[in-house]
């Protein structure tokens, strides 16, 4: 098993146990990525929400900068309409006493918390008559004046009838007077100058009253009559005495009332008079558009200027939005995507892990079939090898035939049969090299027991057209796929038919040499004792007697040999036709009957049905006479013998019973055995040959039968065949 | 027509002595039978052709000419086809008695024999063999 994942595995490794390693790696890599992309991402994300955010703070600053400024304008502008209506109220009128004036500026005190005094002072050329002050004063209520004392020094304003203003004159004298003293105020005394100067509105500097507070002046210049050079002449001024934090506030408020969105006004807002330099921003990078910017795109404080008109003047209003907030990397936007980043990257290695362990699973369960298949297949190539051995070696010709006859494999020993001369017999027909046709008598199945006996004798035709004589037995083969395939095995049986021919011949010249002899022999003794040729003494008869018995014994002795090596060369010769069973039944008994009458013994036969079989007439009584000798020969005197012929199931049995002694337990065993004798026989059974049971036993399986004994119940023995009934036996012909 | 022509004659073609003088002894003893033998199957032909007997008893196993081969030229002979021809033989295959008796035996004795037997089927096989010609 290969350590790498993701390459092939190699047949004959070893099986990884840890199959961790190699998953990690790929999952590590999967993680790193994962991680990195998410990083990037939330990066990137947290970027854009923090440029978005900054935008929108931005936008949002100046807005509230814009609306500050309109809101200061405004306020401003009412104050300066204020100063401006009491201009026109001194303008309108000759004379205005204290009270006119007071209840003139009764409204627009309260109106206007900005204001914090409201003055009319005369222009003075000359010296002022303390007496016949010029001019009049109003203060707020609330408001908090002070007067310099005579050591110059602020102190609070003591209440007086009347108060007069401070005169805008020209040396600067009476410094004692209540008031602003214009005269060491340059600032003010600028501002007097420039309305005279302008005949308009003028606006002071930031001021700090002596009241205590920053403020400034509002002048409007009260020109009552135009001089003949043009020049407008001023009478005298109104003043304002306006409170900067006030403005402010008051500005504020209003826009506080009128702004739906009051947390949108996040800014500072500060007024500077004119010729006042604001104090720098909170940062030190340089002002641009009022928009500071800090490191990696972060904005700090944002500072928004402009300027508002004021009569001839100007006043600069500074706003001042708070420090954007950081870049929050917990913005909501960014969370979601580390969040799903993290869902991905975790999943993506989780199944990167999964697919590098299922390829191991699969690669380990390759290479274990791989070994199994291996190990089966080397098995495999093992037994072809001994079966091809066996098949090539067999002393037998094989054959492996289709079920047409096409031979598909032949082994040397069979086309040295077939082929001799070295030519093919692939290909060819197993019919086209047969003498004689093949039937189904030659064909057995690997299963049927009669494999060993279904041997057929047949004719192999050589390449010059002679023969070899074969035998052969076709075995169907079980079915594989494929054709259904035979295996044909052959036999070169020359020799033993050569054997066989020799054997015939060697038992025919030993038959006819032991009986010609015995014919003489017997014929001679025939004669003797027929008195052919002249009376015989008793005792010369006797011995002749003794003589020919024993002379016909051998004769019998020798026919049943005869028979016998028939038998065990497996070439009995039957000559079937249908017979009647009960037929040959009664030409044994009567075969019999001089025998049994000799005895005393009665032959019984009962009834007897039409039995017909399948075989050789001649050897079927040999049979039957066979069993009825033995019968009578063992039966006592005067004892009676019994046949029957009964059909049982497909065959036909018969029985021949005699009520002798029986047939001991252990010569049972030996019954059917060639030359077996019962050793406790009395001297009339001694004149068998022995081989009479084991002859008809041979005959009647050559039949395809049975013959069986039984021992009689009442005493004695019961022999019994069973024959196949004819129309049984056609398929099966041996 | 006369069935029941009486046998006289057998002539016994065998190349065993002993054989032919039991035969002879037992055919004539018993029988009453004029038996002449002949020790070979040419000289059988020779004895048949000059003087034709009732019944012919042939030897199965004959050097030189062999039993089929005389039987099949007896029957070739106008003269001597038509006397009746039984086998004696020691020999049991039952194709060789087949064949025997499809070249024209009448008969086909197995050796050995008791002589009375014998007589009683050359008897036999001349009655029926006169039955069938008649």
């Amino acid at each position: 098993m290969a350590e790498e994942g993701g390459s092939a595995p190699r047949v004959g490794g070893h099986a990884s146990k840890r199959r961790v390693p190699a998953a990690v790696v790929p999952a590590l890599l999967a993680l790193a990525v994962g991680i990195a992309v998410t990083a990037y991402g939330a990066r990137s994300t947290a970027m854009l929400a923090g440029d978005a955010r900054s935008d929108r703070q931005q936008h949002a600053a100046e807005a509230a900068a814009g609306a500050y400024f309109l809101a200061l304008g405004r306020q401003l502008a009412e104050t300066v309409e204020v100063v401006q209506g009491v201009a026109a109220f001194f303008e309108a009128s000759a004379f205005v006493d204290a009270n006119e004036f007071n209840a003139f500026t009764d409204g627009p005190l309260q109106r206007n918390p900005t204001i914090m005094a409201l003055e009319y002072c005369l222009w003075l050329d000359g010296p002022v008559d303390g007496a016949n002050p010029p001019a009049i004063w109003r203060q707020r209520e609330d408001a908090l004046l002070h007067e310099r004392g005579p050591d110059h020094q602020p102190a609070p304003l003591t209440p007086r009838p009347f108060h007069a203003p401070i005169l805008f004159v020209e040396p600067p004298t009476y410094a004692d007077l209540i008031g602003m003293d214009l005269a060491f105020e340059p600032q003010r005394r600028a501002t007097l100058e420039a309305a005279r100067a302008s005949g308009d509105v003028a606006v002071s500097p930031a001021l700090e009253l002596v009241q205590g507070d920053e403020g400034f002046l509002i002048v409007v210049p009260v020109g009552r009559q135009a001089a003949p050079d043009g020049v407008a002449r001023v009478d005298g001024f109104a003043i304002g005495v306006v409170g900067l934090r006030a403005v402010i506030e008051a500005a504020e408020n209003n826009l506080r009332r009128s702004v739906a969105n009051a947390p949108a006004l996040d800014v500072e807002a500060v007024l500077y008079g004119t010729g006042s330099t604001p104090p720098p921003s909170g940062d030190d990078t340089a002002l641009a558009a009022g928009l500071s910017v800090a490191a990696a795109g972060v904005p700090a404080s944002m500072e928004f200027r402009t300027a508002i008109s004021v009569g001839s003047g100007q006043m600069v209003a500074v706003a001042r939005a708070p420090n954007a907030a950081p870049v929050d990397y917990l913005d909501r936007s960014v969370g979601l995507v580390v969040s799903s980043g993290l869902i991905l990257t975790l999943w993506s290695t989780l199944w990167v892990i999964g697919q590098t362990r299922r390829r191991e699973e699969i690669a380990r369960i390759v290479d274990a079939r791989t070994k199994q298949l291996d190990a089966s297949m080397q098995e495999l190539a093992g037994r072809e090898a001994q079966l091809r051995a066996i098949f090539e070696t067999a002393v037998d010709g094989l054959l492996i035939c289709e079920k047409d006859g096409a031979i598909v494999a032949a082994n040397p020993a069979a086309r040295a049969l077939f082929a001799p001369d070295g030519a093919g017999v692939l290909g060819t027909s197993l019919a086209d090299h047969l003498r004689a046709p093949l039937g189904r008598e030659d064909r057995v199945s690997l299963s049927d027991p009669a494999v060993g006996g279904r041997w057929v004798e047949n004719e192999a035709i050589q390449p010059d057209g002679s023969s070899v004589d074969i035998e052969l037995v076709r075995v169907g083969l079980p079915y594989t796929g494929g054709a259904m395939l035979d295996l044909v095995l052959i036999r070169d049986i020359r020799e033993r038919k050569q054997v066989d021919r020799l054997q015939r011949q060697f038992i025919a010249m030993v038959n006819h040499e032991l009986r010609t002899p015995m014919t003489a022999v017997l014929g001679a003794l025939d004669l003797i004792r027929g008195g052919a040729v002249g009376p015989v003494p008793p005792e010369v008869l006797r011995l002749v007697v003794i003589a020919s018995t024993s002379g016909d014994r051998l004769v019998r002795i020798i026919n049943d040999m005869l028979d016998v090596e028939g038998l065990q060369a497996g070439r009995f010769q039957l000559v079937p036709e249908v017979v009647d069973l009960a037929a040959i039944v009664e030409e044994a008994v009567r075969a019999n009957s001089a025998y049994a009458a000799g005895g005393g013994t009665t032959i019984e036969v009962d009834p007897l049905p039409v039995a017909q079989v399948m075989g050789d007439r001649g050897r079927l009584v040999q049979v039957l006479t066979n069993l009825l000798s033995n019968a009578i020969k063992f039966s006592p005197p005067r004892g009676w013998v019994t046949v029957g012929l009964w059909r049982d199931g497909d065959a036909w049995v018969a029985s021949v019973a005699d009520r002798g002694e029986g047939i001991s337990d252990d010569f049972v065993q030996r019954l059917f055995h060639p030359f077996a004798r019962n050793d406790q026989s009395n001297s009339r059974r001694v004149g068998g040959t022995g081989l009479g049971l084991f002859i008809a036993r041979a005959i009647v399986e050559g039949h395809e039968g049975k013959l069986w004994y039984e021992p009689r119940a009442g005493g004695g023995s019961v022999f019994l065949f069973a024959l196949p009934a004819a129309g049984q036996l056609d398929q099966e012909r041996p | 027509m006369n069935l029941a022509r009486a046998l006289r004659t057998v002539l016994h073609i065998d190349d065993d002595p002993e054989i032919r003088e039991i035969v002879a002894l037992a055919l004539n003893r018993l029988g009453g039978l004029d038996v002449r033998s002949a020790p070979s199957g040419q000289a059988g032909l020779d004895l048949a052709r000059r003087d034709p007997p009732d019944f012919i008893l042939l030897d199965f196993m004959m050097p030189e000419l062999d039993g089929l081969s005389v039987l099949t030229l007896l029957k070739a002979e106008p003269g001597v086809r038509d006397i009746p021809v039984a086998f004696l033989t020691a020999h049991a295959d039952p194709q060789v008695r087949e064949r025997m008796r499809a070249l024209g035996a009448v008969d086909v004795v197995d050796k050995p024999f008791r002589a009375v037997d014998l007589l009683r089927r050359v008897e036999a096989s001349w009655t029926e063999h006169q039955l069938r010609r008649g």
